[in-house]
């Protein structure tokens, strides 16, 4: 049963420590989401569980196994790379099938299995083309199906849905995600497309700079980030730098720039501390009047981005802060406009205090 | 000043026709994405206005003027692709003053360009770096600066922001923005996120298999789609074969599958059988029969958490499967599987269409 256990691994090239002392463990049949920027070692740590890569340190375990020694045949996992090789010569069905015919599985069989594949990544019409009369995303999807038509329990998929439509990930986000719980697969996605794996996952892996940031159900992921790069990274957030000026029984007050001051139920920073208070864009209000609620502060609306669904207000404070509300499109009585006085606001439960790091908030949420 | 002209393009390879007929007009300092699945056409077409591609019939003009025979170099526009095509042996100053130094430019003139848009794109205390010691989000902006150093005042765009992480994409597409608002620019920007398109332009092109379905502000295209195909294409929405079961002074009743939806959309004349469309988040979702409402009751089959608001997958009696989003307002999801719901649709928000020839499920294929 391939549960996946990580030890304490690591993986260097030359001077960069592409994945820094990972310690995970996954259950069978798991849809595990790896989450980070480029560069955060996301590939690395997928190609060492595959066995593609050796680690320096530590131990990788596939089903209880120790397969530090096991090449990646003897793994029973399939790897799909970001850059899909698909043989030029032979048919899209082919393609499909090749693993499995490989492997010594019946013709008739392997093919009608991936038929079925095929239809479920929306190609089965393409079946008899060959893969350079497809587009990339396509033939991504192509590779995708050879993959799940390997047969292997265990499927480490690098950016499966990258090349394709935002319109098409989306639906095919959802039948990867049906498959491998109808089949019992375990799987490993690689994305930084942090709404893919919000949607998709059973657990979400943050990474940055080889070291995992954070690991968890997406909603304690998006509701309770443990850090401000995972406040930054997953989510859009509005950041607000200030020092602890009171604590009560029922929450804090912050003073930020300006001397504008905000409540906050986190109690647990000491008088005095500098802080960062961080407000998801859809838990800061936006309004026209004043009115009686706390953390009502004033500003003027820089820009207006319509995003569909939810329309994005960036608002300037008096202080000199930029906060963004993002409202969704369907409620909105009245809308704003650039250069149009408004109040922002949010509820004191809502916002996540976090200690003032010591490089600087800039660095700390650093993507790139 | 330019206003581009696009009259009847056609371009064929083989028997695959990718661009059928195209016509379109960029007007001076607009930005303007087109977009559409793969395969539609909105590469073949920024690459024919760039004059990488020739079309087969049709013709381009900017400013009035036939560029047809012009070659590439000749026509007076940046290109931006999205492989990020830096000269990786020059620093970022001398790959933004590529163009003006072929050009033979005097070099106090190319100067100063460079250091204005060094200082536009927030780089310029990185003028001595080389492309791999810039972020990639840092390297397109170079290329956006070597793309206009040449003091081209059109800019094509072709997936520029493709190789980059979402959360650097999201950033850099409002400064994209910047650069062509503030520099007077005309801007042509094809892309396969339909959110990028929505946020930075003032109209969006949606294209399918060679043709443009439909052009608008994004605005328009979200809330007043005129094609069923648009509805489902640039954002998400749900669709219900129904028939009009009654016609009434503000609109008309529909009968889906026994229930009644109230539209506020006047009737077709001479259409019985419609498409409704309603986008997901328009549905109000709810616990409790609210009084004087036209509730549809449901049960939930589905849920998934996307950080801002839960998708509900919702079986209505009527065996309709809608989809819901909901913004997350309690601390906890405020539904769960198998809950008894009331859906309430509204009828300012629902979309009429004609039932289409090919079929619902032809229409909206993505493919």
């Amino acid at each position: 049963m391939p549960g996946v256990r990580l030890v304490q691994v690591s993986k260097g090239f030359g001077r960069i420590r592409a994945v820094d002392r990972v310690s995970l463990e996954v259950q069978d049949g798991e849809y595990v989401c790896i989450l980070g920027p480029t560069g955060s070692g996301k590939t690395t740590l997928l190609r060492l569980i595959a066995g593609l890569v050796e680690p320096d340190e530590g131990e990788v375990y596939i089903g209880n196994r120790l397969v530090n020694q096991y090449p990646p045949e003897e793994r029973d996992a399939v790897y799909v790379p970001q850059r899909y090789a698909l043989f030029p010569h032979i048919t899209v069905l082919e393609n499909v099938a090749f693993g499995s015919t490989a492997k010594g599985v019946d013709r008739e069989e392997a093919f009608e299995n991936s038929r079925r594949t095929l239809e479920l990544v929306r190609l089965g019409w393409r079946a008899d083309a060959f893969p350079e009369e497809l587009s990339g995303g396509m033939q991504q999807r192509v590779a995708l199906a050879r993959g799940l038509a390997s047969g292997a329990k265990l499927l480490l998929l690098d950016e499966p849905l990258g090349a394709l439509d935002a319109r098409l990930r989306v639906e095919l986000r959802d039948k990867l995600r049906k498959l491998v719980k109808e089949q019992g697969l375990t799987a490993f996605h690689v994305t930084h497309d942090q709404e893919e794996a919000l949607t998709v996952a059973d657990r979400i892996i943050v990474l940055r700079e080889g070291r995992v940031q954070q690991q968890g159900t997406p909603f304690h992921v998006y509701r309770r980030p443990e850090n401000l790069f995972v406040a930054n990274f997953v989510g859009g957030t509005n950041f607000l730098e200030g020092v602890v000026a009171g604590r009560e029984r029922e929450g804090s007050y912050i003073r930020l720039r300006g001397d504008l001051q905000v409540q906050v139920q986190d109690i647990s920073y000491l008088v005095d501390e500098t802080v960062v208070v961080a407000v998801r864009e859809e838990k800061t209000l936006i309004k026209a009047d004043v009115d009686e609620e706390p953390n009502t502060l004033s500003g003027e609306v820089k820009a207006v981005r319509f995003l569909g669904c939810f329309t994005r207000y960036e608002v300037g404070l008096e202080n000199g802060d930029t906060v963004a509300s993002r409202v969704p499109t369907y409620t909105l009585e009245k809308t704003f406009t650039a250069g149009s006085r408004v109040k922002v606001g949010f509820h004191p439960v809502d916002a996540m205090v976090y200690p003032y790091p010591s490089l600087g908030l800039l660095k700390e949420v650093e993507v790139s | 000043m330019p206003h581009v002209r696009i009259a009847d393009l056609t371009k064929r390879y083989g028997s695959i026709v990718a661009l059928n007929r195209v016509s379109l007009e960029v007007r001076d300092r607009e930005y303007l994405s087109i977009i559409g699945p793969s395969g539609c056409g909105k590469t073949t077409l920024i690459k024919c206005i760039a004059g990488i591609i020739h079309p087969d019939e049709g013709e381009i003009s900017v400013d009035g003027r036939n560029v047809d025979r012009l070659p590439i170099q000749d026509r007076e526009l940046g290109y931006v692709f999205q492989e990020i095509a830096l000269f990786p042996h020059m620093n970022a100053r001398e790959n933004i003053s590529y163009g003006p130094t072929v050009k033979g430019w005097a070099s106090d003139k190319t100067g100063s360009i460079v250091t204005e848009l060094l200082n536009m794109i927030k780089l310029s205390d990185r003028g001595n770096a080389f492309p791999d010691e810039l972020s990639g989000g840092a390297q397109q902006k170079t290329a956006v600066s070597r793309a206009l150093a040449s003091g081209s005042s059109l800019l094509l765009l072709d997936e520029p922001l493709g190789a980059l992480d979402a959360k650097v994409r999201a950033e850099l597409r409002y400064e994209l923005r910047r650069f062509v608002k503030d520099l007077h620019l005309t801007a042509v920007h094809v892309t396969h996120d339909q959110e990028e398109a929505m946020s930075i332009s003032d109209r969006v092109v949606v294209m399918r298999a060679g043709r443009i379905v439909e052009v608008g502000t994004p605005m328009e295209l979200y809330l007043k789609p005129k094609e069923i195909f648009t509805a489902n294409f640039v954002g998400e929405a749900n669709f219900m074969d129904v028939e009009i079961a009654e016609k009434t002074e503000e609109g008309c009743i529909l009968n889906v599958g026994g229930l009644k939806l109230r539209v506020r959309s006047k009737a077709i004349p001479g259409v019985e059988r419609v498409v409704a469309a309603v986008r997901p988040e328009f549905i109000s979702i709810r616990n409790h029969r609210v009084h004087g409402v036209d509730d549809w009751l449901g049960e939930i089959e589905g849920e998934s958490f996307t950080g801002t608001v839960t998708r509900y997958d919702v079986r209505v009696t009527n065996g309709e499967k809608l989809v819901v989003k909901h913004p997350i307002s309690a601390e906890e999801p405020e539904f769960h599987m198998g809950d008894k719901v009331n859906l309430s649709l509204p009828a300012d928000h629902i979309l009429v269409y004609p039932y289409p020839e090919a079929g619902l499920e032809k229409e909206t294929s993505v493919e």
